[in-house]
């Protein structure tokens, strides 16, 4: 008996024990979760705007922008986006049973309902509002500013409303999870770091670093001058930590808080950091709009449309139209995430093709205007995301069983560890390194994806797929969301067929190599630089 | 044999990296003529300077740690460091190292770059940019190497992750990811298709490759996975003698690992000796802790020393920040970035050197700066000269700002003159 037969033998009762447990949970292709709705009037006259806006401004700027991607791929980018993954088998075959025009927004839809979506979206968002920093542990729980940001976007409250009680929280950073946007600025001396928390406040509401405001004027944006720092830090003067968590006093506070423009949105009451949040909040505050939507833009397609991240030219400065726009209809739409990343995820923009016959030079013009999809490098998380995804058929969500998600959370974490961690400025340009490398060609998860064993991606389609075509098509779609081309299936369906050096009768010898084909097909598709980019 | 067979088969195959050199001229180069070398020898979470280089035994928080004379003339170390005491000759003591970071991730930061930490700009460790500054020729393995890695450390920041370290978790452990996980024959296939697929991808991306980097990645770590180099890391080649030396902890083996990594002609190594974090028990945290440390530095020295091979090598021990005067009431230390000590050794350092005096005794609020201060950034800028780059030299970060290499002078004090 074979290793991996006799290891079968010995699992099946725990298999059988595994599948009873999860036949209980969900049940196996019967009720499958509802697809997503339409998109409403609202967000299809946005995505039209938002359309129009790009189209100027390629205009503008001389650019034809580039055709249309192919739906799967554009669905391979939402699934990346929203849910960390690329999806999976399951997920493509409905998507492709779907016939509905639209079934590209209302997968989105469908996708932004699901836990899965507001879990890993909101830890993309927490690292934005508190960096990566583990802060001190006592006082800074990243878990639950995290759980209850999912919270407020699986209820889809409005931006602002997150804002006012991030910005303004007070209380115990395990009673009201938002206060760990305060406690993760605690600096060594058992006091809130103004400054740390003011430089993050200016960053990631307004898009403007002015970390070095902190200690001179802004070197190139002379709007921007020391005293505005410390006029904003005085905000927060006020927030001090006490045994009930964080607390506001702010009488007999000596600095006056100021803010560097429009002072006349400031409320006359509340406390300081109320004030301030509202200030920041107020509807003429485009920058509040834009910083926002420059971000979901960034974390949606890997790259911000102005970049750094944070760094938005000044409203008086030429702003380009695409973000005024956008910045425009988040605003018209409730100033919620939620309808935001619709809008995104519906343009041309989003959904148009990484490739082109264009030059070096022009395809820079292109990709400078954003007429071309930017392809960026997939976070560490989304590459472990996909490579555990690929090697199975069934979607990993909150329903799997208990043991593919504790594999895939073993996974992550010694995977990440090796890979090494993107950190903060996350929509930064990175290539990939030698160890990344080798760790893809040689790890762990690498080899335990691609090996036909116990339930993996290529026993499945080695038991399943009657035919070399049907197999090498399925594992395109597991691994790559796309059908293989004529020239590609032909090259692997050389590579499935027996050696004729050796013995085609030996059924045995026959099967043994088609099952190193497949795992070797496994291995070149997650290896290759379309698996590991966006694009 | 399957090496030889496997580059011509990938020779054949148009698979186009560089064929490994057999052997190395750098190193068989000694003396002050090698190309220079860094080694780091990073003590996380905040050595006291009490418990090693720069004790204050009988005086109020002195803890209860003695004295012991060195080979330097007036230069008393702590009594957990007897081997290192015989060492210092080859020493720059440094007592008066000074930070205004006093937490783990923002000392750190501070220590490993010379550059305050800063939202939005990750500065990259020395390591990162002296061997981004400095490429080696005909080296196979990564220049930068990192040997029990400390987790949420920089390395290669603005410089991005192609400067990063490779990190070894294990030193003197399995290599992780280096062999291949199939047969040569099945691997020669694979890659066939991989460059099959990655010639797909490019050819309607033009900008890909360059961005991606995928190929030369590619290519790349075939020849570290195949190379002669790697025998660096099979400590089994050193006599029991030498292993013995340098102490039977993971630290130990680091140390002497990165020794045979530097003969390689690795630009940089670091290797980390952590659980210096002693809020709790700092007297019997440092015995522990030296016990490791002493045996392992020493070794290393005495042993460059020995091959000639201090001259090009800079050994550099330092730490995220001090600790306390004051004991605190669990017998612990707490952070102290007001002065702290650290140790440089080879490369043109001044040998048996001191500087820098701290007051003994409990400083009070407001404790004034050590005597003869130095700055972190000024160390760096005299390790940057000695391998002559010019710490003035600018770069640009990813947004186009240009940064300084180091934010301040090299000094001359520093050196052997």
């Amino acid at each position: 008996m074979r290793k991996s037969q006799y290891l079968l033998f010995l699992t099946l009762p725990l298999l059988l024990a595994v599948i009873l447990q999860h036949a209980g949970n969900v049940p196996l292709l019967t009720e499958l979760p509802p697809r997503g709705n339409s998109p409403t009037p609202a967000i299809q006259q946005s995505i039209i705007t938002v359309d129009q806006a790009f189209a100027d401004h390629w205009h503008q700027h001389d650019c034809t922008p580039a055709e249309p991607a192919q739906q799967l791929q554009v669905l391979r980018r939402l699934s990346l986006a929203l849910c960390g993954t690329s999806p999976s088998l399951e997920e493509v075959r409905r998507f492709l049973d779907d016939p509905a025009e639209d079934r590209l927004a209302r997968w989105t839809d469908a996708a932004l309902r699901s836990p899965r979506f507001a879990h890993y979206f909101a830890d993309r968002l927490a690292r934005c509002l508190t960096g990566v920093e583990q802060g001190q542990l006592i006082i800074f729980r990243r878990d639950r500013l995290r759980d209850w940001l999912a919270r407020q976007l699986l209820d889809d409250v409005p931006w602002p409303d997150m804002v006012r009680s991030l910005v303004a929280a007070d209380g115990l950073w395990t009673d009201n999870p938002a206060v760990n946007y305060i406690t993760v600025a605690r600096g060594d001396d058992e006091v809130i770091d103004t400054n740390r928390l003011t430089a993050r406040t200016v960053r990631v509401f307004l898009g403007q670093r002015i970390d070095c405001a902190q200690c001179h004027d802004h070197p190139f944006d002379q709007r921007w001058k020391q005293q505005d720092f410390t006029g904003l830090t005085a905000w927060y003067s006020g927030a001090g930590l006490a045994l009930s968590g964080v607390t506001d006093n702010d009488t007999q506070l000596e600095d006056s808080p100021c803010v560097p423009f429009s002072s006349e949105w400031l409320p006359d009451h509340g406390t300081r950091r109320q004030r301030l949040a509202e200030w920041l909040v107020h509807p003429d505050n485009v920058r509040f709009e834009r910083a926002i939507a420059n971000r979901i833009w960034g974390l949606m397609t890997g790259r911000a449309l102005i970049e750094p991240v944070d760094d938005l030219p000044h409203p008086d400065q030429p702003v380009p139209l695409p973000l005024v726009v956008l910045g425009q209809q988040f605003r018209e739409n409730d100033s919620s995430l939620i309808s935001l990343i619709r809008i995104i995820a519906g343009s041309q923009a989003m959904q148009q093709s990484s490739e082109t016959s264009a030059d070096d030079t022009l395809t820079r013009r292109l990709d400078k205007q954003n007429a071309l999809f930017p392809l960026t490098r997939l976070r560490p998380e989304q590459v472990v995301g996909s490579i555990f995804q690929s090697s199975l058929v069934a979607t990993i969500d909150q329903d799997s069983p208990p043991i593919v998600r504790f594999r895939r959370l073993i996974a992550e974490t010694e995977f990440i560890r090796e890979f090494g961690d993107i950190g903060e400025d996350e929509l930064t340009e990175q290539g990939v390194t030698v160890s990344q490398t080798l760790l893809r060609m040689n790890g762990k998860l690498s080899r335990e994806s691609t090996q036909a064993g116990l339930l993996t991606g290529p026993s499945q389609l080695l038991s399943f797929c009657s035919t070399d075509d049907s197999l090498i098509e399925n594992a395109y779609l597991m691994c790559l969301t796309r059908y293989p081309d004529p020239q590609e299936l032909e090259f692997f369906r050389r590579q499935l067929q027996s050696d004729p050096a050796e013995s085609v009768d030996d059924d045995n010898q026959r099967q043994t190599h088609r099952q190193e084909a497949t795992e070797d097909l496994f291995w070149t598709l997650m290896n290759s630089p379309e698996f590991i980019w966006n694009h | 044999m399957h090496r030889r067979s496997t580059l011509q088969l990938l020779a054949g195959t148009g698979l186009s990296f560089a064929l490994p050199p057999m052997r190395l001229q750098a190193a068989q180069r000694r003396g002050a003529e090698r190309p220079r070398s860094l080694i780091v020898l990073w003590m996380n979470g905040g050595m006291s300077q009490l418990e090693t280089w720069d004790p204050h035994p009988g005086t109020p928080g002195g803890g209860e740690v003695t004295a012991i004379p060195t080979t330097v003339s007036g230069l008393n170390i702590s009594s957990l460091l007897p081997q290192m005491a015989e060492q210092m000759h080859h020493c720059l003591t440094i007592r008066s190292l000074i930070s205004e970071e006093g937490d783990h991730e923002r000392g750190a930061a501070f220590v490993r770059s010379g550059f305050r930490p800063e939202a939005g700009l990750v500065y990259p460790a020395i390591a990162a940019v002296i061997s981004r500054q400095l490429p080696v020729r005909q080296l196979d393995l990564p220049p930068y190497i990192s040997l029990a890695p400390a987790l949420n450390v920089p390395e290669g920041g603005y410089l991005g992750s192609s400067a990063n370290a490779w990190r070894v978790y294990k030193p003197g452990g399995q290599l992780n990811n280096l062999n291949a996980v199939v047969p040569e024959e099945r691997l020669d296939r694979r890659l066939q298709s991989l460059r099959f697929l990655s010639d797909r991808f490019h050819r309607s991306r033009p900008l890909a490759e360059r961005r991606t980097l995928h190929d030369r990645m590619t290519d790349q770590a075939l020849t570290m996975m195949q190379s002669e180099q790697l025998q660096a890391f099979e400590l089994d080649q050193e006599p029991e003698s030498v292993r013995q030396r340098y102490g039977a902890s993971e630290f130990g083996t680091g140390c002497l690992l990165a020794r045979r990594l530097v003969e390689t002609g690795v630009r940089t190594v670091e290797v980390t000796l952590p659980g210096f974090d002693t809020h709790i028990g700092n007297h019997e945290g440092h015995v522990t802790q030296c016990r490791i440390l002493d045996p392992a530095m020493s070794a290393l020295l005495q042993d460059l020393a020995e091959r000639d091979l201090l001259q090009s090598t800079i050994v550099l021990c330092i730490t995220e920040f001090g600790r306390t005067p004051p004991i605190n009431p669990t017998g612990g230390r707490d952070h102290w970035p007001h002065w702290f000590s650290g140790v440089v050794a080879g490369g043109g350092f001044r040998r048996g050197g001191v500087i820098g005096e701290t007051q003994p005794g409990i400083p009070g609020d407001d404790p004034p700066p050590p005597a003869q201060p130095i700055s972190v950034p000024e160390l760096y800028a005299t390790i940057l000269s000695q391998f002559e780059i010019d710490p003035a030299a600018e770069v640009a970060t990813p947004i186009g700002r240009p940064v300084r290499l180091a934010s301040a002078d090299p000094n001359p004090l520093l050196l052997e003159s």
